[in-house]
């Protein structure tokens, strides 16, 4: 088998050309090609359960809003509503979660 | 026994931490860094990140939910910061009225608390002040 020799003036080029490559593309065109790539790593790499982590957090918050044991469902809706009147995606993902507790508490 | 966290963790420190204020990291990175601050109530270094974040196109709508997450903590956080100024001012207000009272003269006086009340009422009022910068500045957000 032929012995395979690794060039360090070789990848300094191909480093070079490739950045090179990266810029002229992004000139040209306005394509973000590594971010692109670091995109598709990231996502690759344990991002992929981001919405998990984004529904934790959403209860962690609705959990440390500042209500009293004896508040009833319509006093909560109605403290949401005044804390997400311009955050209408929270709201809604808020909403969903109460909704989800209320059936399952009459379950 | 080291596990990929560990090993995750690592890089991360050694790589990541580095890379951040380029923005040149994915957009989930930021989102998931933006969601442990706010874990941890350090709306400072959530806004922080958010800045740094460029949005790419297919994690938008996330960054956006997590900017409205910060709104709403910056919301809660200063609620209950109002709450704890409310009730200071009330017990240096009581403290000042019955200061007055002629039976409470010969009585010592109590300064060293009211100071400590004062004080207190101070930073809340300046941890208000920052939450509401935070957040006006998170609304501007919306916009760019």
């Amino acid at each position: 088998m032929k012995e395979q020799k690794l060039s360090l003036p070789g990848a300094l080029f191909g480093a070079l050309a490739g950045l090179g490559a990266d810029i002229a593309i992004r000139e040209l065109t306005g394509f973000e090609v590594v971010s692109g790539i670091l995109e598709i790593i990231g996502a690759g790499f344990g991002l992929l359960r981001i919405d998990k982590r984004i529904y934790d957090s959403t209860v962690r918050l609705l959990k440390g809003m500042d209500v009293q044991p004896d508040d009833d469902y319509q006093h909560i809706l109605r403290r949401i509503d005044e804390l997400t009147f311009d955050l209408p995606e929270l709201r809604e993902s808020f909403l969903k979660l109460m909704q989800a507790g209320v059936r399952a508490k009459h379950a | 026994m080291l596990g990929l966290g560990t090993l995750f963790r690592a890089v991360k420190g050694l790589l990541a931490r580095p890379l951040e204020d380029t923005g040149l990291l994915p957009t989930r990175y930021y989102v998931r860094e933006i969601l442990d601050a706010l874990d941890h109530d350090n709306i400072g270094e959530a806004v922080r990140l958010l800045r740094k974040a460029k949005g790419a196109l297919v994690d938008r709508a996330r960054l956006d939910l997590a900017r409205q997450q910060i709104i709403f903590r910056c919301r809660v956080l200063r609620e209950r910061h109002a709450k704890h100024i409310r009730y200071l001012e009330g017990t240096i207000k009581a403290y000042k009225k019955n200061r007055k009272l002629p039976w409470r003269w010969l009585r010592k006086d109590p300064a060293e608390r009211v100071g400590y009340y004062e004080k207190t009422l101070e930073l809340e009022q300046q941890a208000q002040n920052l939450l509401e910068q935070y957040e006006m500045e998170l609304k501007d957000m919306l916009t760019r």
